[in-house]
């Protein structure tokens, strides 16, 4: 007794000695400091300006694609003006050729007359943009040039048809015309080719503004400039002259230009596909099962409740003999994870079910990131390296009290998963204009690979899948999914679509002892290609 | 205590005036423990260094039960600890019965200020060194010092044993030297 006595008296002068000992450090230790927080705050600062950076790169993909889809566009109606200027002075030159061959008695009509058809028609070839240029033939039927001159006026605008007056440039312009249209390959037919063999009576365009049907029968929508009115070959014959009078310009087109929305919905499944990337914010969502227990001797390989033991509070246990762990927060042994943010990528594919509904599906890598701290390491027994210990890895390493070392400040942790994983959802689509909305609700298979538990001090350490995991290799998510995709150019979109999987089953295996239904928020940029 | 807390709450916010001034208040003071851990001032330095940046990082987890400056001085032991981590591993450790023949008879050590004694501590191996600094001047237990450090009880005890003869030594053979 006397000597622990007497040691205790040599350590008390030990402690003495030192207890209000001071030494400066040299001014340099702050500045470092100082410039290592200030390196840490724009780290941070960093982080969350990736996410906006990978927005704003986003938004700048949109701007240039909306830009460049712009510009053809202009570039487009530019080439169509030119087209356009192009036809009137053919207009122009055509008037001038019948004004010449008009010079008969009982066809011609005064020179006001025909240069009311110049006038016309170089008026017309401007308004009618996209339409008129593409059928600027101006029919006659047979029927009505061979009138009697009774009928003067009528057959002044209703000539037999020259199909000469369809000169060979004009056919050109129109044959290169760049509407869409003009180039789907259901009508492989060329404007002119089809002006020239077609029956001139069988299809009318009536534009509404030069023609008047008074109480003709039909519909009114064809009453539009660029609508079709396909009238039996007889029915100029069976029209009263009342209608020929107001009749000034008939335009023969071909039939694929009635082709409208309905058609378009007609059509079979669309197959599509695209690539994505997704900043995600992850929650493995881990929660104890059973009650903690109070000691850290009580760790074993199940333990994951021995977590709940803290530290020793080293200083205030000093000078007892036994441990005194406090029961804390499990929170404080890794189970409560942080989410940072984290990134998957992926291809999606898919085809539509008619005009609203589409099956969804693709294949997506995950890398989510979290962190979380833990006031204990494991010490591996076979390589002897040192991991910060976490619920994931204490199976894994056989955690026990044996090699568990409390350390006094709880270490940062990173905690890494990584996932395959395969969507199937379904789809609901409402389109306005360029902009497609979509809700899609569906299911997720996860492929677990792998847990990687990092931190600055101490070794990483890698779960993956096998008998040592905690984790089950597979585990399944319902998702949810709405957002916007905005139609680029025919084919392309870009799509923007948030979405939040949450698990329906659990992550974790019956060896662990805690539960994880992990849940996902992510916001996903693609773009998306269509097929035909 | 107020001024104390008040000046935490400000820390926390990241403030760097407010950081300097609880830098200064305790960076002498710890600049002493953490030569007393380490072989040289530049080692101490980058402890220190460390040290304080987790304590900036980490003080929105500390509680006010305690005191600061004992909370502090764990962060600049911890991080001592951790820099000499590995080489602690491979501490070669004296057997028990080897530890009764030494340090049986202890030094005067009152003669000696703390910047003498700072120097013979940084003289000892590392393994003695850190385990007589546990034991003797932070006052923890052997076992805790095992749990800490990852190795056996009786190792810590053999390592402190170790460092007392050699402190002894080292104190017989300046104190020969001072009183010439």
């Amino acid at each position: 007794m006397a000597n622990a006595s007497e040691n205790r008296s040599y350590e008390e002068r030990w402690r003495q000695a030192f207890e209000q000992a001071e030494m400066p450090p040299s001014p340099n230790v702050w500045k470092n400091i100082d410039q290592q927080l200030t390196a840490q705050e724009g780290g941070k600062y960093k982080r969350g300006f990736f996410f906006y950076r990978a927005v704003a790169a986003g938004l700048l993909l949109c701007i240039a694609g909306l830009g460049w889809y712009t510009i053809t566009r202009s570039d487009n109606a530019n080439t169509l003006t030119d087209q356009q200027q192009v036809g009137t002075e053919q207009a122009d030159q055509i008037a001038a050729n019948r004004e010449s061959q008009l010079d008969k008695p009982a066809l011609s009509t005064d020179s006001d007359e025909g240069s009311t058809v110049t006038e016309q028609s170089r008026a017309l070839a401007t308004k009618e943009q996209g339409i008129t240029e593409k059928a600027e033939v101006q029919n006659r039927t047979s029927n009505l040039s061979q009138n009697t001159p009774d009928e003067d006026q009528s057959s002044a605008t209703l000539q037999q048809p020259k199909v000469n007056d369809f000169s060979e440039a004009n056919q050109k312009v129109l044959a290169n015309s760049s509407i869409p249209i003009l180039d789907n390959e259901d009508t492989a037919q060329q404007p002119g080719s089809v002006a020239t063999r077609q029956p001139p009576s069988k299809t009318l365009i009536i534009p509404d503004e030069e023609v008047s049907l008074g109480s003709s029968s039909t519909p009114a929508h064809h009453h539009q400039i660029g609508g079709v009115a396909s009238l039996p070959p007889d029915v100029l014959e069976l029209l009263p002259p009342t209608w020929t009078e107001n009749v000034e310009k008939l335009y023969l087109v071909p039939q694929y230009r009635s082709e409208t929305k309905q058609d378009k919905e007609k059509k079979g499944a669309q197959f599509f596909a695209g690539l994505a990337m997704a900043p995600s914010l992850f929650d493995p969502n881990f929660q104890p099962q059973g009650a903690p227990a109070s000691s850290l001797e009580s760790f074993d390989v199940l333990g994951v409740d021995n977590f709940s033991a803290s530290p020793p509070s080293l200083l205030a246990n000093r000078g007892t003999e036994d441990y005194s762990y406090n029961s804390t927060s499990i929170e404080e042994a890794g189970l409560e994870n942080s989410a940072s943010l984290s990134f998957s990528y992926g291809v999606d594919i898919g085809f539509t079910l008619g005009k609203h509904w589409s099956i969804e599906s693709g294949l997506d890598f995950q890398n989510f990131r979290t962190e979380t701290s833990t006031p204990y390491t494991v010490v591996d027994v076979q390589s002897g390296e040192r991991y910060p210990l976490v619920p994931a890895n204490a199976v894994a390493n056989q955690a026990t009290s044996a090699n568990v070392t409390p350390i006094g400040l709880p270490s940062e942790v990173n905690n890494q998963f990584q996932f395959i994983s395969v969507p199937l959802q379904i789809a609901y689509n409402v389109q306005v204009n360029r902009f497609v909305f979509s809700l899609s609700p569906g299911v997720a298979a996860n492929l677990f690979l792998e847990n990687r538990i990092s931190s600055d001090q101490f070794a990483s350490d890698e779960i993956g899948r096998g008998s040592n995991s905690p984790f089950n290799s597979q585990y399944v998510s319902g998702l949810i999914s709405g957002g916007v995709f905005y139609q680029l150019i025919e084919h392309y979109s870009l799509s923007l679509t948030p979405s939040y999987y949450f698990a329906l089953t659990n992550l974790t295996n019956d060896t662990a002892d805690f539960s994880s239904q992990p849940q996902t928020f992510g916001l996903k940029l693609g773009f998306r290609y269509t097929f035909e | 205590m107020q001024d104390e807390q008040a000046l935490v709450a400000r820390c926390i916010k990241g403030e760097r005036s407010a950081q300097q001034q609880l830098y200064e208040e305790y960076a002498r003071q710890m600049m002493v423990v953490s030569m007393r851990y380490c072989k040289s001032r530049e080692d101490a330095e980058d402890v220190l260094q460390e040290a304080f940046v987790k304590v900036f990082n980490s003080l929105e987890k500390f509680r006010s039960e305690s005191s600061i400056k004992y909370w502090i001085k764990r962060i600049v032991i911890n991080t001592a600890l951790n820099h000499h981590r590995k080489k602690v591993y491979l501490y070669p450790h004296l057997d028990i019965e080897e530890v009764h023949h030494i340090g049986d008879e202890d030094v005067e050590i009152s003669n000696y200020n703390y910047r003498d004694l700072l120097s013979i501590l940084q003289t000892l191996p590392q393994g003695c060194q850190v385990i007589f600094n546990l034991y003797a001047i932070e006052g923890y237990k052997h076992k805790e010092i095992a749990d800490m450090l990852n190795i056996s009880e009786g190792t810590s005890k053999s390592q402190y044993a170790r460092a007392r003869s050699l402190i002894k030594d080292l104190i017989t053979e300046t104190g020969e030297v001072k009183h010439g």
